[in-house]
């Protein structure tokens, strides 16, 4: 139970808000279970295991083996210099604040803090850690890479910080060129000049710099977007493959339904390709309207985790003979909920154009999850193959993405527990 | 075996009217419903078999009279060269001291018998209720807890059935999973946890199933106009007035 301290109504383990007065609620400093876990479950059961069968490899793999082994585009997180104690994905305090995840206290958040100033004290004294964007002149901290007012490049200009550790910075100085002398014929010299200093500080907006940029390093901004609906730190692809998962560092170090080494992220010049290394719970991209479906996607309604499979084509046996079983009215396919990988606690066959899902209407409901919609969405199936369509769900319908998938920018991926937003850099 | 003077196949049955006047035969009747075999007129009366359902016409008759019987499309004593859910040799049946087995020799549908009382069903058993082949799924689920990496299944929250039900569908494939509603689960047409109201051979409240004290789930039948069937494993004795389902042969037991 949190008790709320606006209100003093009892709430459950993993309300983010009050039910009585929606004030934000501390997370139970008690281990309070994430929200998806079965409600079964007790509650210190999550942070207890976690603690010893990954107590060191987190620290030792990003601040030591990071540089050794990305000798081109160093990994965002070992871009800033030792000083700076929370790699530089993006603005640590955010991650700095774990109650907001609901996730149990991290032993790793908990280890760094010791060995380095807290993340969250760096917001107040923010002193020395800012920097002012060279474009709009914003402070900002120092491992913003992007200002967050204006969106420009921190280190475009500004020679100290990470501006060496990227391939990117250094691509744009050439690029200018060629661009003002295409156009010097006929343009004079004053005229040539102003363009290459407008890109230079303005180079990601514009269209035409674009290109010769991105053949070299693709780059792909992952936002955190906290539950409340608030963006928090920013996680920088920067090429790759990168690796993501519990062993490399935050802001996934500490959530336990990530593996070691969970998938590969990788920028490309269309999106974010996601490798996914076999990993127990993947990685999910949200719905934006329909999509097809494949035997064993798998896909999330809710707190529901779903599994669609083809049915199989009535087949005889070797010897002949026909398998005996129920009628079959001309099922197509079918849904089941699944408790493990292998595991289904209920399943429906699929026929005719397909069924609906929700909480409260459809072929398939679950009164008992109250984050699924009333209606939230279809399984449809016709000549042209077998669909999802969200129905404008409240909290969307996530599909596993497949090996290699390319999610393209603006979509939004769950990683985890934790949700991002897709950018292009 | 049978006795080898049994003739291979069963006359034609006579007609039933005379072709000259157009009427019934009357005498003929009982004749063709009967057929023996192994010697006529035995002196102990020999465990028979009787279609109520199926391809040798209902109210045949056919006679254990060896020690071995077996049933299949292809091969056997008695064989249903049309039923497709047979295998080559699908059952087989056994008299020993005036008692009689059968043992599933099939390799796919196998051979179900219609329970008198219910009967404790393990993990895997499958059952027949009106048209519906389902199985039972009594494996606990697996304990929520790390795997050998150290990270938890991120799945959906568990309800409280302690076995489910598992639709096993004609061609292949599992149709319809459902979980019990914490220990039991009744089965039926209408008005119960489960419900098939399409299929015309199930009645209004047919079976169910319930946790019992040791662990094992129990099928009973309520009262069905049809029966509830189990899979048989391995030698089940039969007895006088059951009822057998081998491919979609359905058999009375008669043993006097």
């Amino acid at each position: 139970m949190i008790v709320c301290p606006n209100c003093g109504k009892e709430n459950q383990d993993h309300y983010k808000f009050c039910l009585g007065c929606g004030a934000k609620l501390p997370a139970a400093g008690q281990a309070a279970p994430p929200p998806q876990p079965p409600s079964v479950i007790p509650a210190p059961v999550v942070p207890a295991p976690a603690q010893p069968s990954y107590p060191a490899p987190a620290q030792p793999s990003y601040p030591a083996p990071a540089q050794p082994s990305y000798p081109a585009p160093p990994p965002q997180y070992s871009a800033p210099p030792p000083p700076q104690p929370p790699p530089g994905y993006g603005p640590p305090p955010s991650y700095g604040t774990p109650p907001s995840y609901g996730a149990p206290p991290s032993p790793d958040f908990g280890t760094q803090a010791t060995q380095a100033p807290p993340p969250r004290a760096q917001v107040p004294g923010a002193g020395p850690a800012m920097r002012k964007c060279p474009v709009c002149g914003t402070e900002n901290p120092m491992q913003f890479k992007f200002c967050g007012a204006c969106g420009g490049r921190m280190d475009e200009t500004t020679t100290v910080g990470p501006a060496p550790t990227g391939p990117a910075p250094q691509a744009p100085p050439p690029a200018p060129p060629p661009a003002p002398q295409a156009a010097a014929p006929q343009a004079p010299a004053p005229q040539a000049a102003a363009p290459p200093e407008a890109a230079a500080r303005t180079m990601f907006m514009d269209a035409s710099q674009r290109p010769a940029v991105k053949p070299m390093t693709s780059l792909i901004r992952l936002v955190l977007l906290r539950d409340d609906g608030t963006e928090g730190g920013v996680l920088v692809i920067e090429g790759g493959p990168e690796p993501i998962g519990r062993m490399h560092g935050p802001p996934f170090d500490s959530d336990a339904y990530l593996d070691p080494n969970h998938a590969e992220f990788t920028a490309t010049p269309e999106g974010l390709m996601i490798d996914d290394l076999g990993s127990l719970n993947g990685v999910y991209i949200k719905l934006d309207g329909r999509a097809d479906l494949q035997d064993r996607d798998m896909f999330r309604v809710g707190q529901e985790l779903m599994l669609y499979e083809d049915l199989p084509e009535p087949a005889p046996t070797d010897e002949g003979t026909e398998i005996m079983g129920s009628p079959n009215p001309g099922y197509w396919g079918r849904v089941s909920v699944m408790v493990s990988r292998d595991r289904a606690i209920a399943a429906f066959p699929l026929q005719n154009e397909g069924v609906t899902i929700g909480r409260e209407s459809g072929e398939i409901t679950f009164p008992d999850d109250g984050y699924v919609s009333g209606t939230h969405c279809r399984v449809v199936g016709d000549d042209t193959g077998v669909f999802i369509e969200d129905l404008g769900s409240s909290n969307g319908t996530y599909m596993r993405v497949r090996p290699h998938q390319v999610v393209p920018p603006g979509r939004l991926i769950l990683v985890g527990q934790q949700l991002f937003r897709v950018e292009p850099g | 075996m049978v006795s080898t003077d049994q003739p291979p196949l069963p006359p034609p049955p006579p007609p039933r009217f005379d072709p000259a006047t157009g009427l019934p035969t009357g005498e003929q009747k009982a004749v063709p419903k009967t057929m023996f075999f192994g010697a006529l007129q035995q002196q102990s009366v020999a465990p028979r078999l009787v279609v109520i359902k199926g391809e040798g016409g209902d109210g045949v008759t056919y006679h254990l009279s060896g020690t071995t019987h077996l049933v299949g499309r292809t091969r056997g004593d008695i064989t249903f060269a049309e039923d497709v859910f047979l295998s080559h040799e699908h059952a087989k049946f056994s008299a020993q001291d005036g008692r009689l087995f059968v043992q599933d020799v099939s390799q796919t549908n196998g051979v179900f018998l219609r329970i008198k009382r219910p009967v404790p069903l393990d993990d895997g058993d499958s059952f027949l209720v009106g048209e519906q082949l389902l199985e039972l799924d009594s494996k606990p689920l697996p304990e929520y807890a790390p795997d050998s990496h150290g990270t938890y299944f991120y799945g959906s929250p568990r309800t409280d059935g302690a076995f489910r039900v598992i639709q096993q569908l004609a061609g292949g494939g599992s149709g319809l999973v459902r979980s019990a509603t914490a220990n039991s689960l009744a089965i039926g047409r209408e008005g119960n946890e489960l419900d098939f109201p399409d299929d015309r051979f199930i009645s209004g409240h047919h079976a169910r199933l319930d946790l019992s004290d040791d662990a094992k789930v129990l099928l009973t039948d309520t009262g069905s106009r049809n029966g509830t069937f189990v899979r048989i494993k391995g030698a089940q004795e039969l007895f006088h007035g059951d009822y057998l389902f081998v491919g979609q042969q359905l058999f009375r037991v008669e043993i006097s």
